[in-house]
């Protein structure tokens, strides 16, 4: 029913109509989506229009994509000052022979 | 989708493989002159870090760019050097703060002595919709979305 309404708003009966229950018990199921924030109703004469609440699908999605771009940039950023700040460090990485502890710093 | 799929908690992974023993990773990621110098999303921004290391103690994180003024603040859940660092997250200046309820996972691990970090930044829809007519989310977003 939510893939139905992802696509565009429809009414009850024809939310209901690919399904094979009663439209008392999609519309039960519509109540819960409501309360849950996802889906909206109007009426329009004598029909029910759904949709989906872009404002609780939207978040979702911008989250994940502003979030990812967020850590993907500090990612870069520590790899930045990693790269800078080595030399400084006594820990510096032996190349060929990590069992040997680099005195020699 | 299922409902399940938009119910579910969003969780956000990423992995990259720094050129630093997991020590120095971990220092970059828990000392306050350390985040100071390279927790910033652009060059540009200053930052000042403030860190309490140990669980239950708080840092934040505020960064300025120019005339913006953005950041982070939380408290530490799990402190295990090297290898493992949980934390809350809510982003600062970001609309209504308490919308954001988020957590954070870096892990360490040794690669032949560089170190793969994986993130995992997970975000609680549950009170996403409880709190939806918060408007703070987007107006976040908006700002992230200048500084990006």
């Amino acid at each position: 029913m939510l893939t139905a309404l992802m696509r565009r708003e429809a009414t009850v009966s024809e939310l209901a109509a690919p399904h094979n229950i009663s439209l008392p018990a999609v519309m039960k199921h519509l109540r819960v989506l409501e309360g849950a924030g996802l889906v909206s109703q109007r009426k329009i004469g004598r029909e029910r229009h759904c949709r989906l609440t872009a404002d609780a699908m939207k978040p979702a999605s911008e989250w994940i994509v502003q979030y990812s771009q967020f850590w993907e940039r500090q990612f870069d950023a520590l790899d930045r000052y990693l790269a800078e700040s080595q030399p400084e460090t006594k820990e510096k990485i032996p190349c060929r022979n990590p069992k040997l502890s680099p005195r020699s710093n | 989708m299922p409902q399940s799929q938009v119910i579910a908690p969003l969780e956000l992974i990423m992995n990259r493989t720094f050129n630093a023993p997991r020590e120095r990773v971990f220092r970059a990621w828990t000392e306050a002159a350390e985040l100071d110098r390279w927790f910033k999303p652009d060059p540009e921004a200053r930052v000042t870090a403030s860190v309490d290391l140990r669980v239950g103690g708080a840092y934040r994180i505020d960064m300025v760019q120019g005339d913006r003024n953005y950041g982070a603040f939380g408290t530490y859940r799990e402190i295990r050097p090297p290898e493992r660092l949980v934390f809350t997250w809510t982003a600062l200046n970001c609309g209504d703060t308490t919308a954001e309820d988020t957590l954070v996972t870096v892990e360490f691990f040794d690669a032949d002595g560089k170190t793969q970090v994986t993130l995992t930044h997970q975000h609680f829809p549950t009170s996403e919709v409880r709190d939806r007519h918060n408007s703070g989310w987007n107006a976040c977003f908006e700002r992230l979305k200048t500084i990006l």
